[in-house]
């Protein structure tokens, strides 16, 4: 296997996994202790930076979480069919 | 061919979504659950940081002062009560814990602790606990935190406050067991009475007050009179006057009410755990309680956000009665959204949670600690 051909390989476990969980961990590292209360409601005093980077990274997380899995498991799947089907 | 391979591949996708991420978020869980040493540790070092900062730092950032105040004060009996607790499930924790419950309890009696209900009262809730007026925005939380103390040690500089405020209470509630004591003028919620009491339990708890018959009339009367029988719930906000539902019933206030007295009445609290598991769901494994039971509704500062029903505040606190009373399946299922919408972070061997701020820490720590009767 090539390198171009291993790098089109994973462009897309890059874009849709290992990008969005570098930036979870990103936006909380860049968060500090400036994290808005998001999940109890408490953003009276949080800046609109902090506000928009907690919200960002509770979204990056939801997405890491919940939704990654199905699609690794939907790559791997269609990955696995296209190698037996189209040896 | 290519049909069939995207239909399995869509069923794979869903299959994963329906099971792998709620345990990936629960895995953590059991340490907690067990009690793990160095999952304790780790919350701990969380509450320390905050204990640590400058109260007059301490941004709660709820918008309105009355509620700035209200968990001000919970933040630190949040912290008195894991600090404490941990330390008598670990007893090697004690030395480090004792400083830490006694600075908690510093701030809880600075006047700052007090100003939401000094503010609507107009007078100081300490300076007035010879009169009849409720003040249970106060003096019951407080003394929740001061008693739990006591568990700790029996004779300290707290004590005297510890013994007025319970001496007060009881006498309030003495005056009509059937009646609930206001928090505010005029705004009466059966889940603050539910705390009072509980700390004059708590302080009893080895019977020396002679109160408990004061307390098992009470806790009977709120259960008679201020339970929903359908749902089991307690009413979030009754009719100071008339005791008549001013709110509905629900979660949020009878998990608080749960978590307070399982500190001192396991057999009232394990009722209101029963209402609390009755109406728990789960949305893809991630577990909750349902604010408003079968009802729907929008939530409020109390309950925190309100998402398919699930109430992040009764979800947190029903926490604390999952392991109680040892039921492991459902804590995990609440762990697994706390820890899910939590954002938990590690940092220098304490974890937090990013989207809680000091009152989502301190809670946190508590709940998921919550000792066992």
């Amino acid at each position: 296997m090539t390198r171009r051909s291993l790098l089109r390989l994973m462009r897309l476990p890059l874009l849709f996994g290992v990008v969005p969980v570098a930036a979870y961990f990103g936006a909380l590292a860049a968060l500090g202790d400036d994290a808005a209360g998001i999940a109890t409601g408490a953003v009276a005093n949080a800046s609109p930076a902090a506000l928009i980077a907690t919200a960002l990274a509770l979204l990056l997380r939801l997405y890491t979480v919940v939704l990654l899995p199905g699609i690794c498991a939907y790559w791997l799947v269609i990955r696995l069919a296209k190698r037996f089907m189209d040896p | 061919m290519k049909w069939l391979a995207r239909t399995v591949a869509l069923g794979c996708a869903v299959a994963v979504t329906w099971t792998v991420p709620a345990r990936l978020a629960s895995r953590p869980a059991d340490e907690f659950f067990d009690g793990d040493l160095n999952a304790v540790r780790a919350l701990a070092r969380s509450t320390r940081t905050w204990l640590h900062r400058d109260p007059a730092t301490l941004e709660l950032g709820t918008g309105s002062p009355r509620f700035d105040g209200e968990w001000y004060l919970i933040v630190h009996m949040a912290a008195a009560l894991g600090l404490a607790q941990t330390a008598i499930e670990h007893p090697e924790l004690r030395r480090e814990h004792l400083p830490l419950v006694e600075r908690a309890l510093d701030r809880i009696l600075l006047p700052r602790g007090r100003a939401h209900d000094r503010e609507a009262w107009g007078e100081d809730a300490m300076a007035s606990l010879e009169g009849d007026r409720g003040h249970l925005a106060f003096l019951g939380y407080a003394n929740l935190a001061l008693s739990m103390h006591r568990r700790l040690v029996r004779s300290s500089r707290f004590a005297e406050a510890n013994d007025a405020i319970t001496d007060g209470l009881a006498r309030r509630f003495s005056a009509n067991p059937d009646r609930l004591l206001e928090s505010y003028p005029g705004e009466t919620y059966p889940a603050d009475n539910a705390v009072a009491l509980a700390s004059v339990a708590l302080h009893d708890r080895d019977g020396a007050g002679g109160r408990s018959a004061l307390v098992r009339r009470a806790l009977g009367a709120m259960r008679r009179l201020h339970v929903d029988a359908s749902s089991g719930f307690l009413f979030q906000r009754v009719d100071s006057r008339t005791g008549e539902p001013r709110d509905a019933a629900r979660a949020s206030g009878t998990a608080m009410a749960a978590f307070a007295l399982g500190y001192s009445q396991p057999t009232e609290a394990r009722r209101y755990w029963r209402a609390l598991a009755r109406h728990s769901n789960d949305v893809l494994g991630f577990g909750g309680v349902r604010e408003y039971g079968h009802a729907m509704g929008s939530g409020d500062v109390d309950s925190g956000g309100v998402l398919f029903g699930l109430g992040v505040s009764a979800s947190g606190f029903a926490l604390a009665s999952a392991r109680r009373f040892g039921d492991r399946a459902r804590f995990r299922s609440y762990f697994a959204s706390a820890w899910l919408v939590g954002l938990p972070r590690e940092r220098g061997g304490a974890l937090g949670f990013a989207s809680g701020g000091p009152i989502g820490d301190t809670l946190l720590f508590a709940l998921l600690t919550a000792s066992r009767p």
